[in-house]
């Protein structure tokens, strides 16, 4: 699954638009948005919900709620030494669009148990890269019926990695930018839905289980580096997915250090014509040793085998340690597992930084590593590279297929080394600084490799530089 | 009862007397926290429960705690003696805890005597103040 970042990430699926690549479908990549807004009527309705659910309380205790008002926001510049485009953003040229984000959130309570919350986002368009976008990241009513335990229902985000409730926050963390291997490769971080959390003191601190279901949906984004010739140059495709399912998250936290385990599970599938998810290309044989992949219902062959929907399972690690004097570990590793299907971004990644509290400063190193599982991997290889001879007719045709078959396939295989510092101004603003080298292995689908190209075995190195602040 | 070991068990006495009200000192350090009749005698690990939002009913009643300002004496003492913790640490927790959508840190309010009438006047309401500024009657929850 190739990312939308902002914790929208993109999974990887076949869909109608690569099979039919050169059919109608084609005139849907001239204007490569989804036709679904993620940010549209049902968020409006789920908003008006909680509100409602306020007002539905009385006018008298709408107006005797506790109001409280806050805001973040990030300027952040990258620039990185390669003139092709990384994490959708980052090129050679420079850019402000990876990092900037600026959001509100209104805390309301009617009583010390019961409010509600809303929190409003602008960042760059989960499925336009050349626009920004304004979301409702949260709306959700919550209510505490004891100390132990916390109910909450409307708009709201997993807690299923260390930051990635804050993710958008930039002052609750010391990274210049969450290890993006390990953080924009989820199905998805925001779900409308329930969850439950209940909390046990412990004479070694807290322990917490949180208990979540939900649907959301999920922008996929695909990079066809070569295009539709003639008529379309290369860009980025998008899809709108549909996601639902739940999981169950631990963490054991005390003042110094904090481990958190989760699992997960969803159920993917496909929202408006794109419904069928290929498991596989399958090999059409024209002559003795050479052939092509069926990557298009348009290419003739045994058909597709696709499937409605798969189920993705997550599991988590994560681990925060104060190691005193300063010191502090945090890692984290997940591991994905899809069984239907080749076509998914099933992997396993992780990071793990040191970082060292000095005053004001906290500089750090990180280790992050993203490798997708060898099916998928070995499929994307294997179209990829196929060839057929210039002398079977409309070689430069069924040649051009396999490549973009090969770009539906979101694979990732990189890892990255970062070294950068945050300085805290206040108790609300830091600045940070960082430099990363990513090394890309066999591929990744983190970069929009220019037409005609693959990127692989190559460095990219990333200064990034960010004010962050809350208020 | 031989006179050495009445002496030894008297010293110890004196020993512990003086351990307790050093501790006790050591805790309060002048900070009173108070609260509305509704609410009881609190332990220091509640104040701190209730100051980072894990608590917000005690013995059935629903508190809403009062911050002094940021900044201030008498908040910076509170901090250290029933948190443990510096103004950056509480505020970078509240932070966290507001954007994982678990609340906002509780309200503030300037000038002492703005604290003692809200608490006084609010059921459920528990605020701190300089042990200087306690006035009979008020509900002392701790000291």
């Amino acid at each position: 699954m190739a990312l939308v970042d902002r914790s929208r990430s993109p999974l990887s699926v076949g869909q109608r638009y690569l099979l039919d690549w050169n059919g109608a479908e084609a005139n849907a990549v001239t204007a490569p948005v989804s036709k679904e807004p993620p940010a549209g009527a049902s968020l409006v309705m789920l908003l008006i919900t909680t509100l409602a659910t306020l007002a539905a309380m009385g006018p008298a205790a709408l107006f005797a709620a506790d109001y409280s008002l806050s805001g973040f926001g990030t300027i952040g510049f990258a620039k990185s030494d390669q003139p092709y485009k990384y994490q959708r953003f980052v090129d050679d040229g420079g850019t402000l669009r990876r990092d900037s984000v600026a959001g509100v959130q209104l805390d309301a309570w009617l009583t010390p148990s019961i409010g509600a919350t809303v929190q409003a986002l602008a960042s760059p368009s989960s499925y336009n890269d050349s626009e920004f976008d304004g979301t409702i990241a949260w709306a959700f009513a919550s209510w505490r019926p004891t100390n132990d335990w916390l109910l909450r229902v409307g708009k709201q985000r997993l807690p299923l990695y260390l930051y990635s409730q804050t993710y958008n926050v930039g002052t609750t963390f010391e990274f210049a930018r969450l290890p993006t291997e390990m953080y924009s490769i989820s199905p998805s971080n925001d779900y409308v839905g329930l969850s439950a959390t209940k909390t046990w003191d412990m004479r070694s601190g807290e322990l917490t289980l949180d208990g979540y279901w939900g649907r959301s949906g999920l922008d996929v984004r695909f990079w066809i580096r070569d295009g539709m010739p003639p008529n379309q140059p290369p860009s980025a495709l998008f899809r709108r997915l549909g996601i639902e399912g739940g999981g169950l998250v631990l963490t054991h936290r005390n003042a110094d250090t904090t481990y958190r385990v989760g699992v997960g599970r969803v159920t993917v599938e496909g929202k408006g014509s794109a419904n069928a998810y290929p498991v596989t290309y399958p090999f059409v044989s024209i002559a003795p040793g050479t052939g092509y992949y069926q990557v298009s219902a348009n290419l003739p062959g045994p058909g597709i085998p696709t499937i409605d929907r798969y189920g993705y399972r997550t599991l988590t690690f994560a681990a925060d340690i104060d190691l005193d004097s300063g010191y502090r570990v945090v890692t984290e590793i997940a591991r994905s597992f899809v069984t239907k299907t080749n076509l998914s971004n099933q992997s396993t990644r992780g990071y793990a930084a040191l970082l060292k509290r000095v005053d004001e400063w906290t500089p750090y190193v990180t280790y992050a590593y993203l490798k997708s599982s060898s099916g998928p991997l070995s499929l994307h290889s294997k179209v990829n590279s196929n060839l057929v001879p210039p002398t079977i007719p409309g070689a430069a045709q069924i040649n051009a297929s396999q490549r973009i078959g090969a770009d539906g396939i979101l694979v990732y295989d990189q890892h990255s080394w970062a070294i950068g510092t945050s300085y805290a101004l206040s108790p609300t603003s830091k600045l940070k600084a960082e430099w990363m080298r990513v090394r890309i292995g066999q591929v990744s689908s983190l970069v929009d490799a220019p037409a005609g190209s693959n990127i692989r075995n190559q460095s990219i190195n990333v200064i990034s530089l960010s004010y962050n602040v809350v208020f | 009862m031989m006179p050495a070991l009445r002496h030894r068990i008297l010293s110890l006495m004196v020993l512990l007397l003086f351990a307790s009200s050093t501790a006790i000192t050591q805790v309060t350090d002048g900070v009173v926290v108070i609260g509305h009749p509704t609410v009881k005698r609190l332990d220091a690990a509640t104040v701190a429960r209730i100051y980072t939002g894990r608590v917000i009913e005690v013995d059935g009643v629903s508190i809403t705690a009062i911050n002094a300002n940021a900044g201030t004496s008498i908040r910076n003492r509170f901090l250290q003696l029933f948190l443990n913790q510096d103004e950056d640490k509480y505020t970078a927790y509240w932070t966290v805890r507001r954007y994982i959508g678990k609340g906002a840190s509780p309200r503030e309010m300037g000038k002492s005597s703005d604290i003692i009438q809200f608490v006084t006047s609010t059921p459920g309401a528990i605020g701190y103040i300089d042990a200087n500024e306690l006035r009979p009657g008020m509900n002392v929850l701790l000291r």
